[in-house]
């Protein structure tokens, strides 16, 4: 009887879990759908033929060769700049005598919950009065400042509370002993940061860098309100753009949308066993 | 001797590491706090200098009816997509909690969406709820209706935009959930099934109090994201019809960059960081007595 009664409710428990898996998948392929249709058919139908040229046509239709290298750049470097720095503090929080090191940490856990957008306006105004960059004088006047440079529309992504928090996290969870041998060998610190707790690190430091890496690639506010030129607009951005000029040209705007999502797509699947409840709620630990 | 040159070297390695990092940190999130409560108390126009005016920002933000339909937006999209969504997620998570077929491949795909940015997700539910090639409003009118103008609709923007919000989402925040769900212990459910509980008071009398926690955590992170909603509404309605959906990132935004209205923009900045400073402390608060979920 009680076996019976399982079996049943196993049986909706799994038709309820393929029903909301399809509310996921069906839009999916949709984009996928959508992206192969010919121009000249209407979308939302299953195409007559596919149209893999629609990849080709999309990028060429607008400038999207120009953003996908802005986006490349403003990520990768910013990712890499951010993961220096979250590893090189977070290791000095974790193993290293550090005045005031719980003020700095309760800083770190109090800027965990304090949105980008709310600095937007004034950190946009500081990029803009930046000394002796883009025409500025001393003083931060006359000129455009980092607007509508790369280095500008990689601000906000250098460094991150949660990434320097993190780090720290998994540099304390190794053993104190590892370094004290080194010193005895001699080991300078500097080495024995670089050269034996991080390379111990190099896992967890990829969840960081993906978190750095996907709010780089996806960020919309900073870029829109950053960028001027057509010439510095990202991915996202670009798209939007686009779209905002060209609204009903569906095919073109899901092959877009189905390439600037793939990268962050497929780390994603990469590194997802690393996403527990304990990293992404680190916050309040 | 070689003891203090030894806690030399510790301390300057320590500060060579953190300080790169600590005066960035400084530079673009809390130096930028401190500008914006300045910059808030001032006419600035991004050219002239800025000039003190006092409150004055925020007396005619609080008599600018634009404001209070965006603080009206704002709420009614962090309540409503995080009052149905924690009890969605909660759901969701009981469902992947138990033993199914593919269990893995399909937490991953409802996590999928995650790892989308807004625009991308706007675009394709811009396409989804189009009136005339959409699958919905095709359907509705295959059932004989008319076609359904989602985002042109005052009435149903703003419902579209928690609907499709809710669907980027689940997924994180159900994991979060079910990590606290895995960590409730089997023999108790078990032995209160033994006892002839039901699984209705099983939930509300065992399960709900030790996830208890996970959910507060859940709702008020999530709230806190819905606050800054900015994206989904530059790419699907352009804050209309009629401001039904423009939210306060939306306005500060227009004041910021359309009016170059810096100090008002300031000002919604700096109201918008005390809410989040009280959800926070809110949080905190919770934190105290929260264990880890994982």
């Amino acid at each position: 009887m009680a076996i019976v009664r399982s079996k049943n409710s196993t049986a909706i428990w799994q038709v309820l879990a393929l029903l909301l898996s399809a509310l996921y998948v069906v839009p999916m392929l949709y984009i996928v759908m959508t992206s192969l249709t010919p121009g000249n058919e209407p979308v939302g139908q299953v195409p007559s033929h596919l149209v893999f040229s629609n990849y080709v046509d999309a990028f060429a239709a607008s400038d999207f060769g120009v953003f996908l290298f802005n986006s490349v750049v403003v990520a990768l470097v910013s990712t890499a700049i951010q993961l220096i720095l979250s590893c090189a503090a977070g290791y000095a929080l974790a193993r290293l005598p550090l005045p005031a090191s719980n003020l700095i940490l309760m800083l770190l856990v109090a800027l965990l919950v304090v949105p980008p957008e709310i600095v937007m306006v004034p950190l946009f105004v500081m990029t803009k009065s930046m000394p002796l960059v883009g025409g500025n004088d001393i003083m931060g006047q006359g000129g455009q400042g980092l607007i509508d440079s790369l280095p500008g529309l990689m601000v906000p992504h250098v460094v991150s509370a949660l990434g320097i928090f993190l780090m720290r996290q998994f540099y304390k969870d190794l053993p104190e002993e590892l370094g004290d041998s080194a010193r005895m060998d001699g080991a300078s610190e500097l080495r024995i940061f670089a050269g034996i707790y991080t390379p111990l690190v190099i896992p967890a430091a990829a969840i960081v860098g993906i978190f750095a890496f996907q709010s780089a690639w996806n960020d919309f506010l900073w870029p829109l309100v950053m960028t001027r030129s057509m010439d510095m607009q990202t991915l996202q951005l670009g798209l939007t753009v686009f779209f905002q000029e060209n609204s009903t040209q569906w095919n073109l705007l899901m092959a877009v949308v189905l390439t600037i999502s793939l990268p962050v797509l497929i780390l994603f699947l990469f590194i997802q066993r690393y996403f527990r409840a304990d990293v992404m709620s680190g916050a309040i630990k | 001797m070689r003891a203090n040159s030894y806690e030399r070297d510790l301390r300057r390695a320590g500060y060579i590491l953190a300080s790169p990092a600590i005066f960035l940190i400084l530079l673009i999130s809390v130096i930028p706090l401190a500008v914006a409560v300045g910059l808030s108390f001032t006419s600035y126009d991004l050219f002239a200098a800025p000039r003190f005016v006092g409150l004055r920002n925020y007396q005619q933000l609080f008599q600018d009816s634009v404001f209070w339909e965006a603080l009206g937006n704002t709420v009614t999209f962090a309540f409503g997509q995080v009052g149905i969504g924690v009890v969605v997620a909660i759901m969701v998570a009981l469902l992947f909690n138990q033993t199914l077929a593919g269990g893995g491949i399909m937490r991953t795909l409802v996590y999928l969406p995650q790892a989308a940015s807004y625009v991308v997700v706007a675009l394709l539910w811009t396409m989804l709820l189009d009136p005339v090639s959409g699958p919905f409003s095709r359907l509705a009118q295959g059932l004989g209706k008319g076609p359904i103008y989602f985002l042109t609709d005052p009435g149903l923007a703003m419902p579209s935009i928690i609907t499709m919000s809710l669907w980027r989402n689940l997924g994180y925040f159900m994991i979060i959930i079910l990590a606290a769900l895995k960590a409730v212990p089997r023999d108790l459910l078990e032995a209160a099934e033994m006892d002839g509980a039901g699984p209705v008071s099983r939930f509300f009398d065992i399960t709900l109090p030790l996830i208890k926690s996970a959910v507060f955590f859940v709702a008020i992170t999530w709230f806190l994201g819905a606050l800054q909603m900015f994206t989904q509404s530059y790419v699907m309605t352009r804050g209309g019809p009629v401001n039904a959906t423009k939210t306060l990132v939306y306005i500060m935004y227009e004041q910021a960059f359309s009016a170059l209205n810096i100090g008002k923009a300031s000002a919604i900045a700096v109201l918008l960081f005390g809410a989040v400073v009280v959800l926070s402390l809110l949080l905190r608060l919770l934190g105290a007595a929260r264990q880890r979920v994982a």
